[in-house]
């Protein structure tokens, strides 16, 4: 019987593409702690106490191979002059987009990172973690890319008009955002993070024409993975990757996250080897999953890509929502201990 | 009317292209044939359905659909100013987006329906469904159009259905955004009376609301 790993050992057996113990998973619960420290969301993000707690709460009970320092994405707008609008049952949104003329672009300087208070708070928690987790249990820290954020600075109207009428204007965001992305990635891993997940749904040709991602976007996220020293992974949070694919994963990220609608049996075979694949589990479905559909999505994802290392069972767009139950997120924890051991001799059956 | 397919390729590629020259000319050759309406609900809208099945199949970009809807719009609107394009008859229609201010379905989908002449009204940003709900039924409305970006959102348009059930409105509620793309089960469980994953294709969706209603 193979010797029980640590989770940092585990992931990092099957970034290195080994078969370790067992599947390693990460679910990323950054709300549900709220519910079990008996706070509101908002009361829950705003105290890095709270988060860095509720984080080694949800690690204990589920027994997934990370924690995470990342708060809400409407922090990140915060720093380019946006608002955080709280939810009492949901992921805080961001309001009305801060940046709607032309010249707020032309002033714009990269904001510091460290100087905007809910990212300072992140800063907060990663430390927090770090302080008691050690080099056990890897600390995920995150971002949005630099071509998604002009969806919530501009809002995606304008962002895809400007890139119509005043593509400079574009460019101009694009490089300020890739600055940016690279001081905020290395901020957090100083604070203690152990890799980077940069998510970045505009990288998909769903959504950005193809010769465009390939002239300009593809360099730009090659950039800011080059700029951040340290581990970056890339998840396109639930847009395909589609035939981009072999392109992002010769860009030195070390694992990829593509859509849960595209075949996680055709991302490996594309990966095997290189990039780690992350994902296999559709979020927006679980809500209203019985455990027994937990366990057999779980079941399915670790045939689809288990066998050979290389892959980590997670979540495809980024967040667990909140209505989805405890007792959902246990039994995808339990199937993983169930059907997720090296090796997988089962899925040949 | 029939409309030739090399006629529905330069309308294509007219959009493609972005050049709205070409589409007017295809448009204005076409006009000798059959009335404004006609044209564009037999030329201008199946070129646009056309570039909206080469997005759900990963052939287009969502940012190509939306630009060839802008350039639909520019023309609807032109003929929608000299008063060629009437309206048709039609429930009173109105469509809100609920919460999300970094949204981009409205614009594609009235576009859409603004080239078949459907009268549309746009309620921008909502972010309160009760009143949302209580708005629709003080105006009579017959169909409400709700787009959303974030599940939380999505999962929100249960209250806009549940406050006009108890207020005793007909309206019928049609929802679009991401949420309902990628749960295909979440339509039916907040109470909406129909989906769709492509903008192009509400027309024909409330050609069918409509005709059951």
């Amino acid at each position: 019987m193979t010797m029980l790993l640590k989770p940092a050992e585990r992931l990092g057996a099957a970034l290195s593409h080994q078969e370790g113990d067992r599947v390693p998973f990460f679910l990323a619960v950054t709300l549900h702690p709220a519910r079990a420290l008996g706070l509101s969301i908002q009361d829950y993000l705003s105290d890095p106490e709270a988060v860095v707690e509720g984080q080694l709460r949800m690690r204990h009970s589920l027994g997934h191979d990370a924690v995470t320092s990342f708060l809400h994405v409407a922090g990140e707008v915060e720093a380019f002059g946006g608002e955080t609008l709280f939810r009492t049952d949901g992921p805080p949104n961001t309001g009305t987009p801060p940046l709607t003329r032309a010249a707020a672009i032309e002033r714009l300087r990269v904001p510091d990172p460290t100087q905007v208070p809910t990212l300072a708070r992140s800063l907060t928690v990663a430390r927090g973690l770090k302080a008691r987790l050690g080099d056990d249990v890897p600390i995920l820290g995150g971002l949005v890319g630099p071509l998604s954020l002009p969806v919530v600075q501009l809002g995606f109207e304008r962002y895809l008009d400007w890139l119509m009428d005043a593509p400079d204007l574009i460019r101009q965001l694009w490089r300020i955002n890739e600055a940016f992305c690279i001081a905020w990635g290395n901020a957090q891993l100083a604070a203690g993070v152990s890799a980077v997940a940069i998510a970045e749904p505009l990288v998909s040709s769903t959504l950005l024409p193809k010769d465009l991602l390939r002239k300009e976007g593809l360099p730009a996220l090659r950039r800011v993975r080059e700029g951040i020293q340290g581990a970056v992974a890339l998840s396109s949070a639930s847009a395909p990757m589609g035939s981009l694919l072999p392109e992002l994963s010769e860009l030195g990220f070390v694992g990829l996250a593509p859509s849960c609608d595209e075949s996680l049996a055709e991302a490996k075979a594309t990966l095997r080897g290189r990039v780690a694949l992350m994902g296999g589990l559709n979020g927006l479905v679980m809500s209203h999953w019985t455990p027994q559909d937990a366990e057999l999505a779980v079941k399915e994802a670790i045939r689809a890509a288990g066998a050979g290392g290389g892959f980590v069972l997670a979540e495809h767009h980024g967040e667990i929502p909140w209505c989805v139950s405890e007792e959902i997120l246990m039994a995808v924890a339990e199937a993983v201990r169930r059907w997720g051991a090296y090796p997988l001799d089962w899925t040949a059956m | 009317m029939n409309v030739g397919s090399h006629a529905l390729n330069r309308a294509e590629a007219a959009l493609l292209d972005l050049d709205l020259e070409a589409l007017r000319s295809v448009v204005a050759e076409n006009l000798a044939m059959a009335p404004k309406l006609g044209v564009f609900e037999t030329l201008v809208a199946p070129a646009l359905e056309r570039i909206g099945r080469a997005w759900e199949e990963g052939d287009l970009a969502l940012a190509q659909v939306y630009m060839a809807s802008r350039l639909v719009e520019r023309l609807v609107e032109e003929h929608l100013v000299s008063g060629e394009l009437a309206h048709r008859s039609q429930p009173l229609i109105a469509m809100a987006v609920l919460e999300d201010h970094h949204i981009l379905g409205k614009r594609l989908v009235l576009a859409s329906l603004h080239m078949g002449g459907w009268a549309v009204a746009d309620w921008g940003v909502v972010s309160d469904p009760v009143a949302l709900a209580e708005r629709a039924h003080a105006e009579g409305l017959g169909i409400l159009l709700i787009s959303t970006l974030m599940d939380r959102s999505a999962r929100r348009v249960a209250e806009v259905v549940g406050t006009l059930r108890a207020l005793g409105a007909s309206t019928r509620v049609v929802v679009g955004g991401a949420p309902f793309r990628l749960n295909p089960e979440l339509c039916r469980e907040v109470g909406a009376d129909a989906t769709t994953a492509e903008a192009s294709a509400v027309p024909a969706l409330l050609e069918r609301l409509v005709g059951v209603s």
